[in-house]
């Protein structure tokens, strides 16, 4: 058994109201679902949107600033199902725009999901699949060794308990080893409630205790 | 019938990278384009010769999904097809059929006064232009066509070999919500529904039905005003 990280620093630049019915919450799921295809909202590409974001975060000294920088390798986190070649991957358009507006020198695409998982956000809270879970499920593709030890950044499109994050880095951390690893994600849940703002840039922890997972914020 | 051209991203809206791959290079159309303002696109497609069960399936949820504002999507198929069509417009809804002919062309025979009417007073959508002879492979072409057109697909019911299953693979490609009735995907006699729940199809059940209708993205007028509130 791998020896999971009980704390892992995360950042997320937006947040959505899983159940909230204020207007504002309501749209924050339209801007979810965007995230999840690549779309657009009006006629604009959300991602990339999204990205000019971050890039505006980390110009002002923002706290997304303490996990990403024009030097860092980005990392797209798999799927939580199967993928095929040509498939939209939202975590590696992620990247791939982030690295457009100057966030990251590289994209790593060096994780794959070699069996269906449960998606988090659909599942009932204790039948969400946990660190394990993710951790069997992952493999890590041939890599070559980094050029220099750039910090790493797990980029992914959503992250609900961090679940996923907890359960990938001990596959980072052992194929490079010494390597600063930090995660990342477009959008955080937020389970109760109505939001105050779709934009909330968070840089916070993921803790992983006796098989709990607590993401704050 | 008052047949136009246009691109897709005229139809649609720009298309990202994964879109633009099995996008046709036009779009001809007859109806009223308004259509595609109006609500969520959920396709539903299944077997010609599909079951009873089958149908009143397709029955229901086109009724629901109408209930619900959204735009039902359909192929002009015999079978489920043609069923989610019909219940689509009994129930005062709107429907849009891609079909694998040039528009000028009904085939089956048997749908062409359906065709007529939908051509009329909802959206009749080909990616073929006039006087193309039909060819088998152009309904596969139309199934990955309407997957792209619609922001969900279910499946209804479906053998091994069914057209619908490259509108399901299409749909996965594309990211877009893919959902199996929970009668096909619990049925031992077929192999697709495993391999399609692996790379990511949901099953619609009772039980999902609201998760389903949530995730679907509103067409609708932004309440808030703006485009990216953000």
């Amino acid at each position: 058994m791998s020896q999971f990280p009980s704390e892992v620093a995360f950042g997320a630049l937006l947040q959505y109201a899983v159940r909230g019915q204020s207007p504002l919450s309501r749209r924050s799921r339209d801007v979810r679902t965007a995230i999840k295809t690549n779309g657009v909202l009006g006629s604009v590409a959300v991602i990339a949107h999204a990205a000019v974001r971050a890039k505006e975060n980390l110009e002002a000294d923002g706290c997304l600033s303490r996990l990403l920088g024009p030097d860092v390798t980005l990392v797209p986190m798999p799927r939580s199902s199967l993928i095929k070649e040509g498939s939209l991957w939202p975590a590696r358009v992620i990247c791939e725009a982030l690295r457009a507006c100057g966030i990251g020198d590289e994209i790593l695409p060096c994780l794959s999901r070699a069996e269906a998982i449960g998606k988090a956000a659909f599942a009932a809270s204790d039948r969400r699949p946990d660190p394990p879970d993710h951790y069997r499920t992952i493999r890590v593709e041939s890599v070559r060794p980094l050029d220099s030890p750039t910090a790493l950044v797990l980029v992914d499109d959503i992250v609900t308990r961090g679940s996923s994050f907890v359960g990938v880095l001990p596959h980072l951390t052992a194929t490079f080893p010494g390597t600063p690893i930090h995660c990342f994600a477009l959008l955080r849940t937020i389970s109760q409630g109505d939001i105050e703002s779709i934009l909330d840039p968070v840089a916070g922890r993921i803790t992983y205790r006796a098989g709990h997972l607590h993401r704050d914020p | 019938m008052n047949p136009a051209t246009y691109t897709p991203d005229q139809l649609l809206g720009p298309l990202n990278a994964v879109e633009r791959e099995h996008a046709p290079e036009h779009l001809y159309v007859a109806g009223d384009l308004g259509i595609l303002q109006t609500g969520a696109r959920v396709a539903i497609v299944g077997a010609r010769q599909a079951s009873p069960a089958g149908l009143a399936r397709a029955r229901k949820l086109a009724g629901r999904l109408v209930r619900e504002g959204a735009v039902v999507v359909s192929g002009l198929a015999l079978g489920i097809d043609t069923a989610a069509h019909t219940a689509a417009i009994e129930a005062g809804g709107r429907t849009i059929a891609v079909i694998g002919t040039p528009l000028e062309r009904a085939y089956p025979r048997q749908n062409e006064l359906l065709q007529a009417r939908i051509a009329a007073d909802h959206l009749l959508v080909s990616q073929f232009p006039p006087g193309t002879k039909t060819q088998r492979f152009h309904f596969p072409h139309r199934n990955r066509t309407m997957a792209l057109i619609s922001d969900a697909t279910v499946i209804i019911e479906a053998g091994e070999t069914s057209g619908s299953l490259s509108q399901g693979w299409e749909a996965l490609r594309l990211g877009r919500l893919l959902y199996i009735t929970h009668a096909v995907a619990s049925d031992p006699t077929l192999k697709w529904p495993a391999s399609m729940l692996d790379y990511g199809a949901r099953i619609l059940s009772n039980d999902t039905l609201d998760d389903f209708l949530e995730a679907l993205p509103p067409r609708v007028p932004d309440p808030l005003d703006v485009a990216v509130p953000f």
